[in-house]
This record gives structure tokens, C-alpha cells and sequence, in this order.
């Protein structure tokens, strides 16, 4: 009987480990494919997807602190997200007057979210080749229920969303973990 | 023992939270179910999956609508299910059918407490049973009970609508969802619960390929002739002339039901008809709808100047694009003021501001500092209306200026007719003109403030660019306005025509009226002052026989008389008059409901039902936070949790065996 509910154990353990690695793998090799596919979006000047039955597209290569580099995705699906940071479609894009809204997930790509602090450098390369640097100024945490994202028309700004907080037992929380970047005059 | 017990309840509490997580993790759509519930406190069930089916057959200006809204229940128990849905404010539902595999049972329209008395009774009596209440001009509630495990069943609706063009132009949408409403800070009284919102819940759409809320469109345009620029600024589509009318082909059929469907149509300028009349023959009685186009107007008198206020909405639902298209109109219609007109700009959200302290003269200086003010508004906040609206038109205008106010927004508020109820008491001489901003805007209500406010409504939409919207909106402004409309007919024509008082005509605008007469009239002559006295006679055209105007000509009616609470007549009297017409003509209305009911019940009573309400697609210019984590943690925690208990079970065998 015991050595029963020990394999049912063990293989409840094999099936959260495959769940586990499947979730981190996929969004591991999707950023391999989808760096291939900007490179030659970068080359050819033409829209790339990064495999034959994908419905979304690198819009801009985002370089962290620490040196990672993330590709983001056009969009900010559930779908999208599972690749990749995404780019929110009513946003500006890199180096733009206004809002460039990316989000990720806090638990894979934007994992690194939670080293970043005030007067980090954030880089990020358009879909033309240019690329831009922006200045940490703030982080916040907000309450999705309570507020939406407003976006701004004012000045060039690179905002970064992932959940909060971040070692978070449950996915689906309302908390957001928001930090904003200032663009600098050039590189 | 304990221990191992203690152990399991553990794990087993960790798998009620992984349950939780699957249900927002749009990354599992193989298990092809989704997972809700009603409050914290209730059990997960299955969602019900829903999916419409809306054909639409437009015969000239009058449109037939049916919309199937099929609910199916993937879960294991009995389910019901309510949706709030949607509808255009000016749609007449006349008629309801449920579907049940191959059964098909026609709803009957009763006294709403009455349906939904009958209802309740199948529902707790196991049979299968849907209900359609009116909830607001515009929202409607639709539910199905007692749907079995893998079943679906379909709940129909049919109206019919009249479109009026303008400028020749005409355009018919269908709502697919709307932005949730915010409901004004009331003071509460002590251990009164705040009132629930109207809309029920608004959910993002998780992924795109979702098995619910899809639309499938079939649209036929019979215009009577060739058309146009036949188009949709909402969804890519191509229409296709067979030589009677037009087959519309969307480029993607299914749609995502996270915005409105809009399609639009142009007459040939010189099909201009000044007057049309369509007549149906019920039960004896003759009904007509007649729509006259007044002859183009030479402008006599000389431009009289304007005092214009604009009036922005800068509420947190309203970030976003639509905050792009509403400081875009603002800033068109700045540009658009002459020097000797006078203007003022407010914005409002919880609370409110103005531009200038008074009114200023819309010289170069003063349009200059309105576009910066302009360009610095951003949306956040609650929608509270009532205050912007009764400073605005509280002001004492200028001798000698035409009063006008601009009133821009997506219109997302619960308290309707308290809106509408000071525009009607503080109107005096200002028009009110509205502008409909979004994917998803509360068209009753900018539609009826500017019917009350004796001005237009305009509604913007980003597929075609703010300016050609609000051109038009400025050519009526500018151009003279008929007032005091009267309709005179030949001797010996007894009618009944609804709206009693007729609306002040705009350019390019035509006059819609719904008789119920003893005869048709060969001509009709039209008074008006414009402001001299002016008038116009129409020959009356051929009639043409048409289904359903007998249902327009009810319909009409029964908006002249809910126009009358918003006047401050007793709302019982008007209730009575209302569900004479509504019961007689089979109308949905504020007190009349659909009901249907499948006579063998299916559900014994020991049997469970699950109750839940299928939630909206939150609009997609309505911003929100995407979802931005996976749950890793959690389900490596899972495993180490698990993998650490069954190595401790086999461990713990050993030392017996030893």
C-alpha cells in the first residue's frame, strides 16, 4: 500500500517536473527561434515570424543591465507571453515620443525585473537596426484592479510590467511590479 | 499515519491551488476547459462556452437582425448560464426562440416579473427554459437553464432596426461588448450595500483561438440600387454585388467579440429622394414610416457667432486610444472655431476643470494655450458627470451667440437618466452635440443626450480618422438649423404619429416619423422656421410594402413614452401605456420579457445546477494588465514537495525490514 502512494507520489512529482520544464523550455527555445528570425527581419527589412504557425513577430531586442538579452513579441497575449516579453500594440515604438509598454513573465524572461534599480541602463534595438538607451527613474507596485495602464504622450519613456511580488506561489494575481525608463539623448 | 494523512492534506491543498492556477493559465488550452467561479468563497466549475451566430438582411433602410447565441456546457452538472448582451439602442426585438438539438420553442412576451416567475418555475422544475430581460436601452440579459453535461442549446433573438443616413451615408453596428460602466459616488446610507454594476463581468480575452466568444457575421445589403464605398472601419471585409444586393465577405468570420462591428454604406448623391414611405397592412390597421429629406438651404440669415463648449472626458476608461481620438477631435474642433466665436474647454473625471474661469474669444493667443491644456490631459479616474454637465449648462451664455456644447466621450456610466434628466431640465437655448469615442462606446446615451440636448450625435472610430467625423459633426454646427418642425397632411387623414414633438433638423439630416393612419396621403407640407418662417411640400411617393413597420412604428412609441420619465412624468402611468403596446405588438421593452420553456424536465430534482455568469470580452481599446507569470514556482515546488514525500515513504519502509 505504502510503496503505492509512493509512486503515485513520485509520479506526481515526474508529471509537475515535466510541466515545469516543458512551461521553462518552451520559453527558452522560442527565444533561440525568434533571435534567428530578427536577425533576419534585421537583414531583409521584412516582417519574420519566428516559425511557420505563429501569430506574432520580434518587434525589438531588449538588452537587461546584466547583459541578457530578451526578444519581444508584437503583443501581449497569454499565447505571446509564453515565448516572450511582448510589446503592448497601443504603445510607441523604441526611441519614440510616448509610452513603449513591454511585459513579461516575472517567473522566466523578466525574471531579471527584480535585480533592476534607479540609474540602471536598459538597451533596446528597433526593427530598423537603431538602437536606443533608456535610465531607470522609478519602480512601483500597482493593483491591477484598482488601476489600468495609462499610457503618456509626452516624452519618450520605456515601461516594463511583470507580476508582483515576485516569488509568488500563484500565477493570476492582480499585483503588477511597474518600473519606468527615461530615454538618454543618444548612446 | 497521522503523519501521512497530514502529508496528503498538505499536497491536496496544493493541488486546489494548481487548479486555480490552470484556470488563469492561458497556456493550457489542451485541457479545452475553462475554470470560473462566482466569488471567492464558491466552487470552481466548468465555464459555459458561447458563441453567437448574427445574420443580418438590410432592405434599404431598414435592417433584420438575428442573432443565435449558442451556449454550451462542457462541464459535468447541469448548468445555467446568464449573458449580458448587447444590442444596438435602436433595435426593436420582436421575437425569441430557444433550440434544444432538434426541438425548437418559440418565447412568448410577458409582463417581466411574470416571465421571470415562469421561468424560475421550470428552471427549479428540471426543464429546460431560457429568459430575455431588458436591462437597460441597450443591454439586454439572457438566460438558459437546466443545460446538460456536453449539451448546447441555442437562444435566437430577432429585431428589426431602422438605419437613417446621413448625408446619404449610412451605417449599422453591432455591439459585441462594452466597457464596464462606472457607477457615480453616492453617499450610502448605513449597511446599504453599494449597487452591483449593470454589466455583470468584463474578462480579457486570454488567447486568440479561445473555443467562446466568437462571432460569426452573415450580412446581405439590398441598398435598391448599386452602392458606394461599402466598408467597415472595425473589420477588414469586401463586399460582393450580385445583382440585387450586396453579399459582405469579412477577410476573418469568425470575430473576437472584444469590439463593435461597424459597416457603412453610401447612397449616390443623386439618388436623393426627398421623401420615401414604407407601409405595412396589420390586422386592418395601416402603418407607415416616412423619412423626408428636406431640399438643400440657402443659408439667408448671416452667420450668427457661436459660444462653444467643449467638454472632454477624461475618466480612467478612457485611456489609451481613446484618449488619443478624444484630444484629437478636441483639438479639430479648436481649430475649427473663427475668430470672433467664443469657447471654453472642461475636462472631467472624479472631478472636474475648465480651461478659462469664463468663456474667452477664440483668437489665435487663446486657441494657442487651449492646445497646449489640450495636449497635457491624460485619463485616470472615476466618470462623474453630473457636476461638468450642470456647470456647463448652468452658464449664462452671451447675448447674441449661438450656444453650443461638445460634449466627447465613450459614455461608460450606470447613471443614464440622471444624466439625461438635468440636460433636459437645464437645457434652455445651448445644444447639446455628442461624440461617441471607442471600440465599444455607450451609444444610447450619447445618442439620447444629443436627441434631448436638440443637437447631433457623431461617433469616431480609428479604422476612419477622427477629421472625417468630426467635419461633419461641424458642418451642422455652422450651417442653419429647421426648428419648429410641423406636419400637415391632406383633409380626411386621421394618424398617430410618433415622436409627437418633432426634432430640429439638421444639415443633410432627414426626418423620420412612424405613423398609424386610416389612409396614406397623397402629399405632406413640412413648417419650419430656419429661423425665418420656411415650409415645403412632398409629394408622397408609391408606397412600398414593407415587413416590419408596424414593429418600428411600436418601437417608436415606445421611446416617445420612456422619454417622457426622463420629463418627469410618473413612471406607472407610463408603465401602463408601455405594456399595452409592447404585449400587443410582442416587443421587448423595460417591462416586457421573452420566456420560453421545453415541457419534459431533464434535471431531477436531486440533481445539482450550477449557476454562473458568462463574463464579456473586456473592449480591445480598453486597457488592462496582461498576465505576466507562468506559476513556475509553484509547480516546481509541486514536484519537490511530491518527490520528497514519496522518497520519504520508501525510506521509512526500511528499519521494519531491517
Amino acid at each position: 500500500m505504502r510503496k503505492l502512494i509512493a509512486v503515485a507520489l513520485l509520479l506526481g512529482a515526474l508529471g509537475f517536473a515535466g510541466q515545469g520544464t516543458w512551461l521553462q523550455g518552451k520559453a527558452i527555445v522560442a527565444q533561440w527561434l525568434i533571435a534567428q528570425a530578427w536577425e533576419q527581419q534585421l537583414s531583409s527589412g521584412e516582417q519574420v515570424r519566428p516559425w511557420s504557425w505563429a501569430d506574432t513577430w520580434p518587434v525589438a531586442k531588449l538588452t537587461a543591465p546584466d547583459g541578457s538579452i530578451s526578444y519581444v513579441l508584437s503583443g501581449v497575449s497569454g499565447q505571446a507571453l509564453a515565448f516572450g516579453p511582448g510589446k503592448l500594440d497601443n504603445g510607441v515604438g523604441p526611441g519614440d515620443i510616448g509610452t513603449l509598454l513591454l511585459a513579461g513573465h516575472q517567473d522566466s524572461h523578466f525574471a531579471f525585473m527584480q535585480r533592476l534599480k534607479t540609474g540602471d541602463r536598459l538597451r533596446i534595438q528597433a526593427g530598423n537596426g537603431e538602437e536606443y538607451q533608456y535610465r531607470i527613474d522609478s519602480q512601483r507596485v500597482v493593483d491591477s484592479r484598482e488601476e489600468r495602464i495609462e499610457l503618456q504622450h509626452r516624452r519618450a519613456e520605456l515601461r516594463l510590467v511583470t507580476c508582483y511580488p515576485f516569488a509568488s506561489l500563484t500565477s493570476g494575481g492582480p499585483m503588477r511590479y511597474v518600473v519606468s525608463a527615461s530615454l538618454e539623448p543618444y548612446l | 499515519m497521522k503523519r501521512m494523512i497530514g502529508w496528503l492534506l498538505i499536497i491536496s491543498s496544493l493541488f486546489g491551488q494548481q487548479t486555480l492556477a490552470n484556470a488563469a493559465d492561458p497556456d493550457q488550452p489542451q485541457t479545452g476547459l475553462l475554470l470560473m467561479r462566482n466569488g471567492a468563497e464558491s466552487e470552481w466549475q466548468a465555464a459555459l462556452l458561447l458563441n453567437t451566430d448574427i445574420d443580418v438582411q438590410i432592405n434599404g433602410p431598414v435592417a433584420e437582425v438575428r442573432i443565435r447565441q449558442r451556449f454550451t456546457n462542457p462541464g459535468e452538472h447541469f448548468s445555467e448560464g446568464e449573458y449580458v448582451l448587447p444590442m444596438s439602442e435602436n433595435a426593436a426585438v420582436h421575437a425569441m426562440t430557444l433550440d434544444i438539438g432538434e426541438r425548437h420553442i418559440v418565447g412568448e412576451i410577458h409582463e417581466k416579473a411574470e416571465a421571470k416567475a415562469i421561468y424560475e418555475r421550470a428552471k427549479a422544475n428540471g426543464q429546460q427554459t431560457g429568459l430575455t430581460e431588458q436591462r437597460r436601452p441597450n443591454l439586454f440579459s439572457t438566460s438558459v437553464a437546466n443545460i446538460a453535461a456536453g449539451e448546447t442549446i441555442s437562444v435566437t433573438l430577432q429585431y428589426t432596426e431602422l438605419l437613417i443616413p446621413d448625408a446619404n451615408q449610412f451605417s449599422l453596428r453591432l455591439p459585441l461588448t462594452m466597457t464596464p460602466r462606472y457607477t457615480a459616488a453616492q453617499p450610502l446610507e448605513f449597511g446599504e450595500a453599494p449597487a452591483p454594476a449593470v454589466e455583470g463581468r468584463i474578462v480579457q480575452q486570454q488567447w486568440t483561438d479561445a473555443p467562446s466568444h466568437q462571432a460569426r457575421l452573415n450580412i446581405y445589403l439590398d441598398g435598391g440600387m448599386e452602392l458606394q464605398q461599402i466598408h467597415s472601419p472595425s473589420h477588414p471585409l469586401t463586399a460582393n454585388y450580385d445583382g440585387r444586393g450586396y453579399q459582405v465577405e469579412l477577410a476573418n468570420n469568425t470575430v473576437i467579440m472584444e469590439r463593435d462591428f461597424i459597416l457603412e454604406w453610401q447612397l449616390p448623391t443623386n439618388a436623393g429622394n426627398q421623401a420615401s414611405i414604407f407601409t405595412e397592412t396589420v390586422n386592418g390597421e395601416q402603418y407607415a414610416m416616412l423619412m423626408l429629406s428636406p431640399a438643400a438651404r440657402e443659408a439667408i440669415s448671416q452667420r450668427q457667432p457661436r459660444e462653444v463648449i467643449l467638454i472632454i472626458d477624461t475618466s480612467g476608461s478612457m485611456q489609451g486610444s481613446r484618449m488619443r481620438q478624444a484630444r484629437e477631435s478636441l483639438l479639430y474642433a479648436i481649430q475649427r472655431l473663427e475668430p470672433e466665436d467664443r469657447f471654453n474647454v472642461l475636462e472631467f473625471n472624479s472631478d472636474y476643470s475648465e480651461l478659462f474661469q469664463e468663456p474667452r474669444q477664440a483668437s489665435k493667443a487663446n486657441r494657442d494655450t487651449a492646445t497646449e491644456w489640450v495636449a497635457q490631459l491624460e485619463a485616470s479616474g472615476g466618470t462623474e458627470m453630473l457636476p461638468v454637465i450642470a456647470n456647463a449648462l448652468g452658464q449664462q451664455g452671451e447675448q447674441g451667440y449661438l450656444r453650443q456644447l461638445i460634449f466627447i466621450t465613450d459614455g461608460s456610466v450606470s447613471n443614464e437618466q440622471e444624466v439625461l434628466t438635468l440636460i433636459d431640465r437645464r437645457l434652455d437655448t445651448s445644444r447639446l452635440f455628442t461624440v461617441g469615442i471607442g471600440a465599444a462606446p455607450n451609444n444610447y446615451l450619447l445618442r439620447k443626450a444629443a436627441d434631448i440636448g436638440r443637437g447631433q450625435f457623431t461617433s469616431v472610430n480609428d479604422g476612419q480618422g477622427v477629421s472625417a467625423a468630426m467635419n461633419q459633426l461641424f458642418s451642422k454646427l455652422e450651417a442653419p438649423v429647421l426648428t419648429n418642425l410641423r406636419i400637415a397632411m391632406d383633409e380626411g387623414v386621421s394618424a398617430e404619429i410618433w415622436p409627437e414633438k418633432l426634432p430640429d433638423l439638421y444639415a443633410d439630416q432627414p426626418l423620420v416619423v412612424a405613423m398609424k393612419l386610416n389612409r396614406l396621403p397623397r402629399s405632406i407640407t413640412l413648417y419650419g422656421n430656419q429661423p425665418e418662417p420656411w415650409q415645403q411640400e412632398l409629394d408622397v411617393p408609391q408606397a412600398q410594402q414593407h415587413k416590419g413597420v408596424s414593429t418600428l412604428w411600436a418601437r417608436s412609441k415606445i421611446e416617445s413614452l420612456m422619454d417622457r420619465i426622463t420629463q418627469g412624468e410618473p413612471e406607472p402611468i407610463i408603465r401602463e401605456a408601455v405594456l399595452e403596446v409592447a404585449l400587443r405588438h410582442q416587443l421587448l421593452s423595460r417591462y416586457t420579457s421573452f420566456v420560453a420553456v421545453d415541457k419534459t424536465p431533464v434535471r431531477q430534482a436531486q440533481e445539482p445546477l450550477n449557476s454562473q455568469q458568462i463574463p464579456n470580452l473586456n473592449p480591445i481599446d480598453h486597457q488592462a494588465y496582461p498576465q505576466t507569470s507562468l506559476g513556475l514556482l509553484q509547480i516546481w515546488l509541486l514536484a519537490a514537495m511530491l518527490l520528497m514525500a514519496g522518497l520519504a515513504m520508501l525510506y521509512w519502509q526500511r528499519p521494519r525490514h531491517a
